[in-house]
């Protein structure tokens, strides 16, 4: 298996560098729950650590495990070479394998940042994050949602995720088409913690009882269409003390239930981009015909415009 | 035993106003044992041998899971559809199943329950043997509903119309629980609900008063997949005769039982009948071929519609294992592989199921002759299936072409006339004094190994990569 880096270049992706700032911006509506600073991340970090660069400078965080499939040695060696901190633990293999012998004994974010499709891979780890991970933990799971060919594109989802699993709804291929794959995903993956969140219920005290939040939803596409979806696994005696976070004042928190985010990256030149930040409006549709930007476009720039990457991305140590 | 939710208000039973219009459904358990005066000699102590209704409605409820319990509540309405259409067209006919936190209703239109069948059979206690029993069910065992209602919640409302009759039926749980001695449930007459048509008639359960566990699951989400996925393949035969269901307004779409029936590929197909008078049973068996989806390869077996077991794909029916010599273990190769067996009988008790109807009972003799010829007609189709993979493995592809022009149909819509397995003889490769070579390595080598020699099939990979093996090294 090939290390998922040689994929493509992290610079290369414009939008999954705008849901990770998107992402900062909502996680950081928990402070007021608790300091994220003594949250522990767990992510794949790759050869890039972007997110373990972003959570590290936006949030504080000091105690990181990154997880890397990489199992050559060169491999290996290269992604030591990468590792932006100290304190970031790196555990070789599989995610599988190696989740379940993590610290699970403080308040976590867990990214389970797959560049697969969802499968017995996310449930094994779903089940190990629920089951293990102390209260609060946020659990964000993405998974590449691409629809693929529309000829046998329900056999490849039921075989992904067991025909037990497929939600009413799916059983279709044209219900997969699109954004559909995504939507199947996503209920798929909330049905998941669901389920594994029952179990671990069942074996736990009333005082200790959690329940599931959902805060991000987010689609994006920039190549392959790709599904995020993460929320906070509490306590339930602390679901006043999450509400009173207003997460959902954040523009790119969605609760269960509501239309996904979707971040689309408009392709703007650098001069257009100064262009239509100096007149951005502060409210209203913002209007740039004049330098030929359709509505469409000058909307998705206003979305993500503080999010935008630079040219030079300040991600960058 | 479970608990009911705490601080709940006990609603009263039925208002005894208008005693006339009350049925009492009587339990058919024995009466109190004979125990008293029984002392001849020494110091007797009498035992009651009286089961408490505690003990009774756990033991009811603890052999089932919850999801099972509405599974069997839909039951009860593919018995009324078929009783209602003898033809086994559905259309038209619905059940719609809504649960959540503090309630669960479950509501059909398929003829409702006459007041008779419910005074001596749906909401009685054990069946009464004199009463004879009810033709072509699936709820044989007359403790679906009651078990279901039990495993919900601690208070239940059934309402039933049908073109004779209607009455409603309110029972408080812990209400009846307090009354140790006083079995019967009361039922009200409701003339003014009887229905003018067929297409009026019907039943609606609401359970309230949900046991904590089953509260939590329903403030869940994942619950509704697990019984979508449930119903859409227990109840897939009446899926697929066009009854609708849905849970929380989404629709359940049935798993396709299809078979190819198009020759050269049409299907074994037989017809039983074993046994005699009420008891006798209509077998029907299928082995063929569909398309190749490994989750939905393998036997399945039905008892009057309903599905017992299936996809199964291990010893239960041919697959390997102490008693199928002769049949290979189920494998993806085998994912155009399909089996069905359609066990039917006025008789429920007659099939070879389990109480719960989640299984088969491996004793039944019925069973046991029905697997040795389910074995007999898979082999021809698996024997296909293993040439077949060994005629792709050389590169041919051409009876896989045959296949995939071959459309499958639904298994409702198969003639009922005996055919008998017979594909097209396959030319299978390899010359004599050939032998074949097998391996894998990753995709993207493969892939470049392609694109090097210019070739697309994997089976030339190996090939030419062989020749050029033996033209640089060979002598």
């Amino acid at each position: 298996m090939p290390a998922n880096w040689e994929d493509v270049h992290y610079l290369q992706r414009p939008a999954k560098n705008i849901e990770r700032k998107m992402l900062v911006d909502v996680l950081s509506r928990l402070e007021r729950y608790r300091h994220l600073g003594e949250f522990h991340y767990i992510g794949f970090g790759s050869l890039y650590f972007v997110d373990f660069v972003t959570l590290h400078r936006r949030l504080g965080i000091t105690r990181m495990t990154s997880i890397e499939e990489a199992d050559d040695p060169v491999d290996a060696a290269r992604v030591r070479f990468n590792k932006p901190f100290r304190f970031v633990d790196l555990r070789f293999g599989h995610s599988n394998a190696t989740l379940g012998a993590v610290n699970w004994r403080r308040p976590s974010i867990v990214w389970l940042d797959y560049t697969r499709r969802v499968g017995d891979e996310a449930f094994a780890d779903i089940e190990t994050v629920v089951a293990r991970a102390a209260r609060p933990c946020v659990l964000l799971v993405t998974v590449n949602a691409d629809p693929g060919p529309a000829d046998g594109r329900l056999d490849r989802f039921r075989e992904a995720v067991g025909d037990d699993r497929v939600p009413p709804g799916f059983e279709s291929d044209a219900s997969l088409a699109r954004w559909g794959t995504a939507a199947a995903a996503h209920r798929v993956l909330t049905d998941e913690i669901d389920r594994r969140l029952s179990i671990a219920n069942q074996l736990a005290g009333a005082a200790q009882r959690t329940s599931y939040r959902q805060i991000v939803h987010f689609r994006y596409q920039d190549k392959p269409r790709m599904l995020t979806t993460g929320g906070v696994l509490h306590l339930s005696s602390d679901t006043r003390m999450i509400e009173d976070c207003r997460i959902f004042d954040s523009p790119f928190a969605v609760p269960d239930g509501e239309p996904a985010f979707e971040i689309r990256v408009p392709n703007v030149t650098t001069r257009e981009i100064q262009h239509m930040s100096q007149r951005m409006p502060k409210r209203g549709a913002p209007r740039f015909d004049r330098i030929g930007i359709r509505a469409d476009v000058a909307e998705q720039f206003r979305q993500s415009s503080r999010y935008f990457p630079a040219f030079v991305d300040a991600d960058l140590m | 035993m479970p608990t009911s939710k705490k601080g709940t208000k006990r609603v009263p039973a039925v208002p005894r106003t208008d005693p006339k219009s009350l049925v009492a459904v009587k339990r058919a358990l024995p009466a109190k044992s004979a125990r008293q005066g029984a002392a001849e000699t020494g110091d007797l102590t009498a035992v009651s041998g009286t089961p408490t209704k505690e003990f009774f409605v756990s033991m009811l409820v603890r052999d089932i899971e919850l999801l099972p319990a509405v599974v069997d509540l839909v039951d009860n309405s593919v018995d009324g559809a078929r009783r209602l259409r003898p033809d086994g067209d559905y259309s038209g006919l619905e059940v719609h199943i809504q649960a959540h936190r503090d309630h669960f209703v479950i509501t059909d239109n398929c003829g409702g329950i006459p007041v008779d069948t419910a005074v001596k059979y749906a909401f009685r206690f054990g069946r009464d043997k004199k009463a004879g029993s009810e033709k072509h069910t699936i709820g044989q065992f007359g403790v679906g509903m009651k078990r279901a209602v039990f495993k919900l919640g601690r208070k239940f409302t059934v309402r039933s119309s049908t073109t004779k009759d209607a009455f409603i039926l309110v029972v408080d749980v812990d209400d009846w629980l307090s009354r140790p001695d006083d079995w019967d449930f009361l039922l009200r007459r409701t003339p003014d609900e009887i229905a003018a048509s067929a297409a009026e008639t019907g039943t609606t359960l609401r359970v309230e008063r949900l046991l904590d566990e089953v509260s939590d699951t329903f403030s869940g989400k994942a619950w509704r997949t697990d019984l979508a996925a449930d119903l859409r393949l227990k109840h897939s035969d009446a899926l697929n005769r066009n009854m609708r269901i849905s849970v929380n307004d989404e629709p359940v779409r049935p798993i396709p039982l299809e078979i190819i029936t198009s020759p050269p590929f049409r299907p074994t197909v037989q017809r039983l009948v074993r046994g005699k008078g009420t008891r006798a049973v209509t077998l029907r068996l299928v082995a063929g071929l569909a398309r190749s989806q490994p989750e939905f390869g393998g036997w399945y077996v039905f008892c009057n519609g309903r599905l017992v077991l299936g996809p199964d794909k291990d010893e239960t029916t041919v697959w390997i294992g102490k008693t199928n010599r002769g049949l290979p273990r189920y494998h993806d190769e085998y994912a155009r592989f399909r089996g069905y067996a359609f066990f039917d009988s006025d008789d429920a008790s007659a099939l070879p199921w389990t109480t719960t109807k989640v299984g088969i009972d491996g004793d039944s003799a019925l069973w046991v002759a029905t697997r040795e010829r389910m074995r007999d007609i898979s082999k021809p189709v698996i024997r296909f299936l293993r040439e077949l993979d060994r005629q792709r493995d050389a590169g041919d592809d051409s009876t896989d072409r045959l296949l995939e022009a071959a459309r499958p149909r639904p298994i409702q819509a198969l003639a009922a006339t005996r055919s008998e397995f017979k594909p097209p003889p396959m030319k299978l490769p390899r010359e004599e004094g050939e032998v074949g070579i097998a391996y894998s390595r990753p995709r993207e080598q493969v892939d470049e190994a392609k694109s090097l020699l210019g070739v697309t099939t994997n089976r030339d990979v190996g090939v030419k990569t062989f020749e050029y093996f033996l033209d640089a090294e060979g002598e």
